[in-house]
């Protein structure tokens, strides 16, 4: 999940969530008839910096660490908590949103506020700062894998559809040196493929082959088009392009034969790798051009049981 | 440091210019755009690239390049070679990358900028 | 090393990438001006070192598997580059360093081509 898209999930969880979501249900509670002494010992041995003060499940008031401080310094004797706390004291309810139980730790300062069940208001929890934080994360990477599961659903796409026979067709109109679209169907086309769940090994031999061929249509020729069908065993590029052509393809095929011009080269291309990198991507290849009329070259990736994995002897003519 | 003792530390093979090794160099240059190399490489330097094609000599005598390393095992075009020993370039090479190249010239004190 | 240290270590200015992106680690790179021959690479790169500013160098990136791209030698990057790695969530940064500079430096980070070429 892109992190802007992390942040527009944070809000929407804000309003999605209860306090219910997030509190802590197995309150540390204390009885007003309890002293302070003894809250002393359960503040230190919970570790908790207040507690709601209950009679039976029943609140009745707040009492914490600030309380107990000013009862020590006070130098008192001993005391009840049921005549230090703080009565009446401000609490939420389970079915609350978020979003206003964030608003009431802003407007109270306080570090903690007793939940009550909205019906009954009994007693049922106790929300932190950070509950609320670590509720957010619980539920932040619920949303991240749910939407992992659903990608890799949308994915396996030719197995969930039925039918006798599966095919999809997917076409781009290529338009002679128009370089700031050079390379946007290749770039298009790797991203519907993994929307289809290919293999990402086959999706990269297949990303480079139809870059380095619509880079070779924008170059040189005035126009082309690039059909993509995809079909459960394989995926076939076709790209059919108005130009030139090819004088001597044979030779075209051999790694390090370049006829590209300076301005070529310029542009970072006409190493002269591009048919055999092409070659070497492909299942099978298949290249027909005739000079002066255009060139039309196929490339066939197995996908099926006849796929290759990586590493494999790749390119065959 | 001269070419010679560049090529013998970095076992280099030299496709052309063997007799001018005595040729000092301190500053390279790593680039595969003629423009660029043209524009911006340093006078006198080393220049690693690439391109193989018959206009690296120009572009070499040009700039008064001390030599051109080819990298990545690969070899001059035959105009390239020809055009080297008419302009009286030398052209080295190497199996390295371009990236390792650099690097090991950096190490033997050869400066960037 | 960290995508942060790259930045740091060629004194590159981030033209795409959040805070998030550029905690990344990279441990390859893909270094010249010839897209043609970064995708003949045999393994994918993390990191694209190149002098090419255009629009083939962000889309070369994307068909390769790059994520990241540092452009060398202060060459202008438009508008419509910065447009197309956000599009594509890639990593676009520009430094002043020469190529030569910016490769003797990440070698000496421990960064590698990863090819067996080396």
């Amino acid at each position: 999940m892109a992190l802007t898209a992390k942040f527009v999930k944070t809000q929407e969880l804000l309003f999605e969530l209860r306090v219910a979501d997030v509190m802590r249900r197995d309150v540390i509670t204390v009885r007003p008839d309890q002293t302070m002494t003894e809250l002393r010992r359960i503040l230190r041995d919970h570790r908790i910096s207040g507690t709601p003060v209950a009679a039976g499940d029943e609140l009745v008031g707040m009492i914490t660490i600030a309380d107990l401080i000013a009862f020590l310094n006070s130098d008192g004797e001993e005391a009840l908590i049921g005549d230090k706390m703080t009565a009446n004291p401000d609490s939420l309810f389970s079915d609350q949103l978020l979003v206003h139980a964030i608003q009431q730790f802003d407007a109270t300062r306080f570090g903690r506020f007793p939940v009550l069940d909205p019906r009954s208001r009994k007693l049922v929890g106790i929300l932190t700062k950070g509950l609320i934080i670590e509720g957010m994360l619980r539920a932040m990477e619920q949303a991240f894998q749910e939407e992992e599961i659903r990608q890799y659903r949308a994915s396996h796409i030719f197995e969930d559809m039925v039918a006798e026979y599966k095919e999809i067709y997917l076409t781009y109109e290529l338009v002679g040196r128009d370089f700031d679209r050079a390379g946007k169907a290749s770039t298009q086309m790797k991203r519907n493929l993994k929307r289809l769940g290919i293999r990402p090994d086959i999706i990269h031999r297949l990303a480079v082959a139809s870059y380095e061929a619509e880079m070779n249509t924008v170059l040189y020729a005035e126009s082309g088009v690039m059909e993509f069908r995809i079909a459960p065993e394989e995926i076939v590029m076709r790209l059919r392009d108005r130009g030139p052509g090819i004088a001597d393809v044979e030779k075209a095929k051999q790694p390090g034969y370049s006829g590209a011009p300076e301005w070529v080269r310029e542009m970072g291309f006409g190493a002269g790798m591009g048919i055999p990198n092409i070659i070497k991507c492909a299942d099978r290849i298949d290249l027909q051009s005739t000079v002066g009329v255009g060139t039309t070259l196929s490339v066939r990736i197995f996908t099926g049981a006849g796929a290759n994995r990586a590493g494999d002897e790749g390119g065959g003519t | 440091m001269t070419l010679r003792e560049i090529v013998e530390k970095l076992d280099l093979q030299v496709h052309a210019g063997a007799g001018r090794m005595e040729v000092t160099v301190a500053r390279g240059y790593m680039s595969d755009m003629l423009s660029d190399v043209i524009g911006n490489a340093p006078i006198g330097g080393l220049w690693i690239t690439m391109q193989k094609h018959k206009n690296v000599v120009a572009v070499a005598v040009m700039k008064s390049l001390a030599a051109i390393v080819l990298v990545q095992g690969r070899v001059p075009e035959e105009d390239t070679l020809r055009a080297a020993e008419e302009e009286e370039v030398v052209i080295l090479g190497t199996t390295m990358s371009a990236f390792a190249l650099a690097a090991r010239l950096h190490d033997l004190g050869i400066a960037g900028d | 090393m960290t995508l942060r240290e790259v930045v740091e270590e060629l004194s590159a200015e981030v033209l795409h990438g959040a805070e998030e992106e550029l905690n990344g680690t990279v441990a390859t790179v893909a270094a010249g001006d010839l897209m043609s021959d970064v995708l003949t690479r045999a393994t994918i790169a993390d990191l694209l070192v190149t002098g090419l500013s255009n629009m083939q160098t962000i889309r070369t990136a994307t068909v390769a598997g790059i994520k990241s791209i540092v452009i060398v030698r202060g060459k202008p990057v438009s508008p419509q580059m910065i447009d197309l790695a956000r599009e594509e969530d890639l990593v676009l940064m520009v430094t002043g360093m020469k190529l030569f500079e910016a490769a003797g430096r990440l070698w000496a980070r421990g960064l590698r081509t990863g090819e067996t070429r080396a």
